[in-house]
């Protein structure tokens, strides 16, 4: 499905991974953490291939954050970003892991929902707990699947404000899948654009998101402005056939 | 802000162990009462210095031979064979609901009481089977219930099925291990289909030492490893892409520990036939008590199963005296209620 597919992460940076539906955004973030194999090729972080890893260790290196957490079973607040401290930990729940957990939550500004059940806070407050969860992890790779796809527009400036500082100030190397094309110009240091498995564009917003590479890979007529020094997309009508 | 979180965590797992401290207080008390109970009049203080004449004679007198051998070849051996029976199939639930990701999967899910029953069957009626002595219809149905999970667990392995895919190969291998008992029980005398279903209703009256003999050292090997794994299992609750970016090894961790509650399941129900519910409800009780958090749901889901199978027994053997009624029954007929009641009344902590 994803074919030659080669690029290097920035530490300190946003990568974004843009592209239409089935283009292969979460097939690539799950084969960078190793969740899924690639048929050829290397993963490699600091030179190291990411298969010849245990899971432990390839925890440790690098955190996921899934488009959704669902639980089976009810968990804490704290419980739940207490997990993102199992790669390191062999025993019991110990108070360092205890003050990284409350550190993350911190980070994240909800550490008053820390004694709350999971499934009773809001699909925001529950995306914040899942990247608390991966902070707490201590990766020096933050990889996002549509960590703002569910969430309402305060949500996802917040939500996206919050990953863009502490992936400054503590010089991680991220990489987020998106569908929102403004969020990602806004945000991302580096875009990648995907179509059918294969890089399309590569490059700062402002070069990776022109108006022909929208049209050939969304199929939509789009026109470009600049806000602020960042390019906007205003979406203005699918090209081609009609498929209704 | 940090120690006020500090603290409420650490009442919080403080409340959690404290109740798995007082479910191991009420087993104590129950069983000090329940040895007192049985058909043999017999006092208090008649019972315990029977006991007591056992390991010091020279302080204690027993009231006689009679006496000291109903408390110590039935009393003891029934008290500490339900004991384990209802921890095993607690914990066994416990851990097999996180791990198939189904809050109904039970210690039968993968079709371990079905290949049970069938075995008991096969040997019963048709005198066929593994092993003999005493232990012939036990050793049959113990490895008939685990040839239905091997048969799942090396299909997950060399398949790589989903837990939605054992779970319904094991309801498929139930029906069909079913169906040969039926057909088995068809063709069969009265007698032997009798046998039968006394065999499958589940008992606790067949309870003697040497069955806890050959139980004990499956579960000196089994309940630790399953008690190591619950920080894996909490992993586990988040689903399997997460579980494995959280540094679980989810495929392994699945089929070893699939492995070890068949085991303990196999190993209890071949001596007590097949004491269902316990293993389905003990857990989900556990788990309204303290939420999801799988370092005390499953220690105290076991002591939750000990405890009811135990309530149940006593209740059993003295509520239409002297007629027992089985223990697989007493258990859905005392469990049922007291599982309803807590589902409807429980907001708290109960799985959403």
């Amino acid at each position: 499905m994803l074919d030659r597919i080669t690029f290097d992460l920035l530490p300190g940076q946003i990568l974004a991974l843009l592209g239409p539906n089935g283009a292969g955004k979460s097939t690539l973030l799950k084969c960078i953490d190793g969740l899924l194999r690639p048929q050829r090729g290397n993963i490699e972080l600091g030179g190291r291939a990411i298969h010849d890893l245990n899971r432990k260790a390839i925890a440790r290196l690098m955190a996921y954050v899934p488009q959704s957490t669902g639980e089976l079973f009810p968990f804490k607040v704290i419980d739940m970003v207490l997990l993102g401290r199992h790669p390191h930990r062999n025993g019991y729940v110990g108070n360092k892991d205890l003050e990284k957990a409350i550190n993350a939550l911190k980070m994240m500004g909800i550490e008053d929902l820390a004694m709350k059940d999971f499934g009773a806070i809001s699909g925001g407050q529950q995306q914040k707990v899942t990247i608390a969860r991966a902070l707490a992890q201590e990766a020096e790779v933050l990889l996002l699947d549509e960590p703002t796809s569910n969430l309402d527009i305060r949500h996802q400036l917040e939500v996206m404000d919050l990953l863009k500082h502490l992936v400054t100030t503590n010089t991680l190397s991220t990489i987020v899948t998106m569908h929102d094309l403004n969020l990602a110009a806004r945000y991302a240091d580096t875009i990648i654009v995907l179509a059918r498995g294969r890089i399309v564009a590569l490059g700062d917003p402002s070069t990776a998101l022109i108006p022909e590479t929208i049209a050939s890979v969304y199929r939509v007529e789009a026109d470009v402005r600049y806000v602020q020094g960042k390019p906007y997309i205003i979406p203005m009508k699918p090209l081609g056939k009609r498929t209704y | 802000m940090k120690i006020n979180i500090l603290i409420a965590y650490r009442h919080h797992t403080g409340r959690k162990r404290l109740f798995v401290f007082s479910l191991m207080a009420a087993i104590g008390l129950l069983g000090t009462f329940y040895i007192t109970l049985g058909p043999l009049p017999l006092s208090i203080l008649e019972v315990y210095a029977t006991l007591f004449n056992r390991f010091i004679p020279n302080y204690f007198s027993t009231p006689g031979e009679l006496a000291a051998r109903a408390i110590w070849y039935m009393r003891l051996p029934r008290l500490l064979m339900g004991l384990a029976a209802g921890f095993n199939l607690g914990i066994a639930g416990a851990v097999m609901q996180p791990v198939l990701r189904n809050p109904l999967a039970s210690p039968f899910t993968l079709g371990i009481s079905a290949g049970a029953g069938f075995g008991a069957a096969l040997a019963i009626i048709f005198g066929k089977g593994l092993g003999g002595g005493v232990f012939f219809v036990v050793i049959n149905a113990f490895a008939f219930s685990l040839l239905t999970a091997i048969l799942i667990l090396g299909l997950s392995q060399y398949k790589g099925a989903t837990p939605e895919k054992m779970v319904l190969s094991g309801i498929a291998l139930s029906y069909l291990f079913s169906a040969g008992t039926t057909m088995m029980q068809y063709f069969a005398d009265s007698w032997a289909v009798s046998e039968v279903v006394f065999w499958m209703v589940g008992s606790l009256g067949k309870s003697t030492w040497s069955s806890l003999r050959f139980m004990l050292p499956v579960m000196l090997v089994c309940v630790p490893y399953l008690l190591l794994k619950t920080r894996d299992l909490n992993v586990m609750n988040t689903g399997d892409d997460v579980a494995k970016s959280l540094g679980a090894n989810v495929r392994r961790d699945r089929v070893l520990i699939l492995m070890a509650a068949s085991l303990l399941t196999a190993i209890t129900i071949c001596f007590t036939g097949t004491i269902g519910f316990i293993g389905l409800v003990a857990p989900h009780i556990a788990r309204m008590i303290l939420g999801g958090d799988n370092r005390f749901v499953i220690p105290a889901a076991g002591l939750v199963g000990a405890l009811l199978l135990n309530g149940s027994d006593l209740v059993a053997m003295n509520i239409i005296r002297p007629t027992i009624i089985p223990i697989g029954i007493m258990t859905a007929f005392m469990g049922v209620p007291l599982f309803l009641y807590l589902i409807m009344n429980n907001r708290s902590e109960f799985w959403r």
